[in-house]
Order: C-alpha cells, then sequence, then structure tokens
C-alpha cells in the first residue's frame, strides 16, 4: 500500500503547488501591490506572476516528472511482491477486455 | 485605422507564404498517410510520438490565433488582469496528465468519451460527447473566422472566400495526413510560431531602445516607467478576489478537460514518454507567453506614446501593426505564417478530436463489430465531414457559437471535467451521479449565462460574459452533485450499485497501475464529502451578487 499512499499524497501536493504557481493574482490581491518594487524594470507583483507561470511551472514540471516516473517503478514493484504472494482478487475478465489491461504492465515500462 | 494599414501591399509576398507553409504541410501530410494503416494510427499517431515532438505538438495545438492576435487586444483592454487570466492556460498539460492523463493512456482510451463510456457506460458517453462537441465547435469556429481574417490579410481576398479557401485548404491536408502528419506538421508549426514572434519582437524592441531586446520575453522593463506614464493603471487588479478564484475554477478546470489536449497525451509512445512531454510543453508554452505579454506590453506602449485609440477591429492586428511599423514587410508576412501556423495547429487538434468522437467513440458504440478497415474509412469520412460542418457553420455561426472560447472553458469544467476526474480516482462515483452531475450543472451553465435568458444571467460585464460568475456556481454544483448523486444511489439501488461500484473498483485500480485489485484502494467516500464540503463556501460566494 505504500506507493498507493505515495500516488494519492503526491497527486494532491503537486496539484496544489500547480495551481499556486499559475494563480498568482490571489497573491497580489492578498499582499497588495507596489509599482515602485522592480524586478528587470517590471513591477514586482507581474515580473512574479509571469516568471513562476513560466519558468515556475517548469522546474516544478521536471521535478513532478522524475518523481512520478520513479513511483510508477515503484508501483511496479509492488505488483511484482504481489504476485509472488498474491491474496488479492484477479481482474475480472470483462474488465480485463474493456481496458486491456493485459498491457498495462506494458505501458508502465 | 482601416484595413489597409494592416493589409501586405505586395500580395506576391502574401502568395508566397501561403504556397510555402501550406506546400510543406501537404508534403508532411502526404508522407504520414501512407503510415496510416488502422483507426489507432489515423487517430493517436499509433501512440508512437516521442516526447520532444509530441511537447512541440501539444503546446501548437494549444496556441491559438488569439496567441498572435487577440491576447495582445486584451492586454490593451484589460491589461494586467488579463495577463492573470492568461498565466495559468499553462497549467492545462501538467494538470492533465497527473491527474488523469496516465490513466486513460493504461485504459487505451483514444478520449475522454471513450473514457466516460468505458467507465460509466454509453448513455453518460453520448451525453459527454454532446458537450465536447458542442465546445469543440465553439473552439473551431473562432479559429476558422481568425484563420479567414489572416488570408484577407495575405492575400487581400473578401473574407467569404478567404474562410472557404482556408477552410478546404485546410481540411485537406488534416485528412490526408491524419493524426501522424498533423502531430509532425504541429511540431513544424510550433516552431515556425516561436520564430515568427520572439525574433521580430527583438527587432521592435531595439527599434523601441530598449536595452533588453536581446531577450524580449523578460527584457522589456525599460518601457516601463513611460508606460505608467500614460496609463497610470495598467499594473492595477481592478477587480475583486473572486475573479481571481474564478480563473481557477473556470478556466483551469475548465482546460484540463478538454479533449485535443488529452488526445495529445494518448499519442505517445508510453506512460513515462507522456510525462516528459509536460516539461517540454512548459517550457515552449511558456517561452510563448512571455513572448505574447511582451508583444502586448510593447504594443500598448507604442499605441499610448503616440497617443492613438485603436478600434476593436485594429486592436486585434497589434501584433501586424507593430511589424508594420517598425520592420520590414517580409517580416510581417513570416509573422502572419506564425499566425496561420498558430490557427492551423489548433484546428488540426480539435478536428482530429472532433473526428475521433463521431468515428470511433459514437460510432463504434454504435456499431461495435465494425472492422478495421471500415473504421478507417468512417475516420476519413468524420475527418472530411467536420471541415466541412464547420466551414457551414462559420459561414454564417449562430450568435451562441461564437461567444468567447473563455466562455467555453467554463461549460467544459461544468459538465465534463468533474465526472472524468472523480471517474479516475474514486470508485464510488458511478453512473446515476456522472449523469445528473454533468446534465444539471451543465444546463444550469447554459441557463445563467447572459447568452440563453438575459434576464436570469449571473454577473455583469466581463464576468458574466466570459462564464466566470456562472461557473462559480455551475462548477460546485457539478462536483458536489456527482458526489452526493453517486452516494445516495449505493443506498437507493443497493444490488445495480454495489455491482456498478465492484466494476468501478476492478477498472479504477488497473488504470491506476495496479496488477492485482485490493478493493480498497480509491474506495473510500470520506474524502468525496471532504470535496464536496470544500465546494460550499465557493459556492456561496458565487450566489453572492457580482
Amino acid at each position: 500500500m505504500t506507493a498507493y499512499i505515495k500516488e494519492v499524497r503526491s497527486t494532491m501536493g503537486f496539484g496544489i503547488i500547480y495551481v499556486l504557481l499559475g494563480h498568482t493574482g490571489l497573491w497580489a490581491v492578498l499582499l497588495g501591490t507596489n509599482n515602485s518594487i522592480r524586478v528587470l524594470g517590471l513591477p514586482v507583483h507581474y515580473f512574479i506572476a509571469i516568471t513562476l507561470g513560466s519558468i515556475g511551472v517548469l522546474i516544478w514540471s521536471i521535478i513532478w516528472c522524475r518523481y512520478a516516473n520513479r513511483l510508477e517503478d515503484e508501483i511496479e514493484a509492488e505488483n511484482v511482491a504481489t504476485r509472488q504472494g498474491n491474496t488479492d482478487v484477479p481482474i475480472s475478465t470483462d474488465v480485463r477486455s474493456s481496458i486491456g489491461a493485459d498491457k498495462v504492465t506494458e505501458a508502465a515500462k | 485605422m482601416t484595413p489597409a494599414d494592416w493589409q501586405l501591399q505586395n500580395i506576391w509576398l502574401g502568395l508566397s507564404i501561403t504556397f510555402a507553409v501550406f506546400g510543406l504541410y501537404y508534403t508532411v501530410a502526404l508522407i504520414n498517410n501512407r503510415k496510416t494503416t488502422n483507426a489507432t494510427d489515423l487517430y493517436l499517431a499509433g501512440r508512437s510520438v516521442g516526447p520532444l515532438v509530441n511537447s512541440l505538438a501539444a503546446s501548437s495545438t494549444w496556441m491559438s490565433v488569439a496567441t498572435f492576435l487577440g491576447v495582445v487586444a486584451l492586454i490593451q483592454q484589460l491589461h494586467l488582469p488579463f495577463v492573470y487570466m492568461w498565466v495559468q492556460l499553462i497549467l492545462s498539460v501538467p494538470l492533465l496528465v497527473l491527474l488523469y492523463g496516465a490513466s486513460l493512456y493504461r485504459m487505451e482510451a483514444f478520449t475522454s468519451v471513450h473514457f466516460v463510456q468505458l467507465r460509466y457506460g454509453r448513455n453518460t458517453a453520448f451525453l459527454a460527447a454532446g458537450w465536447m462537441l458542442l465546445i469543440m465547435l465553439m473552439y473551431m469556429i473562432g479559429q476558422f473566422i481568425g484563420i479567414a481574417k489572416v488570408f484577407e490579410v495575405l492575400l487581400g481576398l473578401p473574407y467569404t472566400p478567404s474562410l472557404i479557401l482556408s477552410a478546404l485548404v485546410i481540411t485537406g491536408y488534416i485528412t490526408i495526413g491524419g493524426m501522424k502528419g498533423a502531430t509532425y506538421n504541429d511540431a513544424i508549426q510550433m516552431v515556425i510560431m516561436m520564430i515568427a514572434l520572439i525574433v521580430p519582437l527583438a527587432a521592435i524592441l531595439k527599434a523601441m531602445d530598449v536595452s533588453g531586446y536581446w531577450f524580449p520575453p523578460l527584457g522589456y522593463g525599460g518601457l516601463t516607467d513611460t508606460l505608467l506614464e500614460r496609463i497610470p493603471t495598467f499594473f492595477d487588479l481592478k477587480f475583486e478576489a473572486r475573479f481571481y478564484l474564478a480563473l481557477f475554477v473556470a478556466l483551469t478546470i475548465g482546460t484540463l478537460g478538454l479533449p485535443q489536449l488529452a488526445q495529445r497525451v494518448l499519442t505517445s509512445e508510453s506512460i513515462k514518454a507522456a510525462r516528459i512531454v509536460v516539461p517540454w510543453f512548459c517550457l515552449w508554452v511558456g517561452l510563448m507567453f512571455l513572448g505574447t505579454y511582451a508583444m502586448g506590453f510593447a504594443g500598448v506602449y507604442h499605441f499610448a506614446l503616440i497617443g492613438e485609440e485603436l478600434t476593436r477591429e485594429a486592436a486585434d492586428k497589434t501584433t501586424l501593426l507593430l511589424n508594420l511599423a517598425y520592420n520590414p514587410e517580409w517580416v510581417s508576412a513570416f509573422v502572419i505564417a506564425g499566425v496561420l501556423a498558430a490557427g492551423v495547429s489548433t484546428i488540426a487538434g480539435l478536428m482530429i478530436g472532433v473526428a475521433t468522437v463521431v468515428g470511433h467513440d459514437i460510432v463504434g458504440v454504435l456499431r461495435p463489430q465494425l472492422t478495421e478497415n471500415k473504421q478507417l474509412r468512417y475516420g476519413y469520412v468524420a475527418l472530411a465531414g467536420t471541415g466541412v460542418v464547420s466551414l457551414l457553420v462559420s459561414l454564417n455561426p449562430p450568435a451562441f457559437l461564437i461567444t468567447s472560447i473563455f466562455w467555453a472553458f467554463g461549460l467544459c469544467a461544468t459538465a465534463i471535467t468533474p465526472m472524468v476526474v472523480l471517474g479516475v480516482w474514486s470508485t464510488r462515483i458511478n453512473v446515476w451521479g456522472a449523469f445528473t452531475g454533468s446534465l444539471v450543472s451543465g444546463a444550469l451553465y447554459i441557463a445563467l449565462s447572459p447568452y440563453m435568458f438575459a434576464g436570469f444571467s449571473v454577473g455583469t460585464g466581463i464576468v458574466a460574459a466570459l462564464g466566470f460568475a456562472t461557473s462559480l456556481i455551475s462548477v460546485p454544483v457539478g462536483f458536489i452533485l456527482t458526489i452526493v448523486v453517486s452516494l445516495a444511489a449505493e443506498k437507493l439501488t443497493a444490488e445495480a450499485a454495489a455491482h456498478e461500484r465492484g466494476r468501478a473498483q476492478e477498472l479504477v485500480e488497473t488504470m491506476h497501475g495496479w496488477a492485482h485489485v485490493t478493493r480498497t484502494r480509491y474506495d473510500s467516500s470520506q474524502w468525496l464529502l471532504i470535496l464536496a464540503a470544500l465546494w460550499m463556501p465557493i459556492l456561496m460566494w458565487g450566489l453572492v451578487p457580482w
């Protein structure tokens, strides 16, 4: 279950940070704006909005991508461990055929 | 200002650009036509596209005519708030892949409608298909109209012949190439777009004596003081906090449900490759967005400096006007090639999206025994038909179809995203909740908009026109209804709901990559109730008059 909990928590965590990076308008409403504070000549709240909404999201995506692909391997490792001492319910034939479940493991790789 | 001010004077330049770019697109389409042997090739490029090409194609699908024309005009009209509206659009693909892209990939779904069909059955799939076709048609008509206007500028033709010519040329190359051709063409178009926006912008900033001209995306700060002297309110927030919250509710949640973006993820060669698309996508789109803000800023600065008020039509052409003012005419012709690329690539994504929904999801459900050859033939007919129908509707579009695309995003957030995202993350969401939530909230969104019953419209001005005010009511209603009706159905239809839940447990665990079903993962109702409770204050805030 470890990988499952990691999947749920990381999805929420990464999702919330993504939303915060792309929605700095609400920060500006809360913290106020001041056109005299400048970065590269641009008012700071404007600069933060456009850089976090581009470079910030890019950096966060690199981190997420690495994490999610590692988690994929952990899920696969848990699948292998479960197969060795399996007590769970196997997937029924109708669901397996409707979603191409045979290719799940292959796709994950 | 009149159309003569942004018209290319040298008609041969316009003709050369048109022939050169479409010659290239048709060549790529013809090469890829030979590689299309089945429906998966036609709709999903055989699930064979690598991350770099796919990221360029996804970015290109996301960049529309508006990136070059409408956005710059809106920055002139709305100033800073529009930048905040635009910034969050970059979250579409990252959130889509994070929340459900990988799951749809594992299910081998062709579209979100296909997912809905597998998860909830055919009736809910038909409802989802109806909403998606409406959203994509609204999107596509805007693009066709934009492209026709670009042809007017390029070739000096009247609007209607421009529309017919552009629609036929575009439909032709997309139908020939299918998703493979469209993907490689989209990637080429993205490169053209980036060069056409950034390089001429550097020349414009240099001509304006801006020291940071060598890096246009962030190098225009030298214009700030002069701009603030002319327009002191440019960097003001102008709207209350609720407006900025609505950007998340209506736009972020809306765009992550867009089928043409989801389809891009599904063309990837593996799940890991699909994830690698995300950072590349953010790089290309981030660069383009930064360039767009810089172009908008330069446009506002230029016209504020010369003291000229632009009409709405002229404001739409700011990018062209700036290039004609500061660069040679051949540069403007290249910029127009960039605008063409932006419009054409978006239309390609939408056309293939519509064709997949019609040719694969709807026809496939109605006639599941079709042979591979017949599926392919239906696919080509669906692609060509999509183009022709869009052209016919665009010739004289009904008023409700030419509302802003932002309004359509709100509809997507209301009627599509809840059932897709909740269906991926919870086994407790069932057909009753998904169908009721989508139908009721979608109908509510339309009914409360200013386009149906003006007297019932929520909010006024831009927040009503773009669907922000309505979304703050309909999106919470969509999520809450989907959850509450699903859980209530478990009590009311015990046996049927138990069967549905058992099937969902197998489906949901499998789509997350688990080889064996435990029936405990994604099965809690607790977090669904917490989520519904979190939407309540937003709904209450949305009900307060604007």
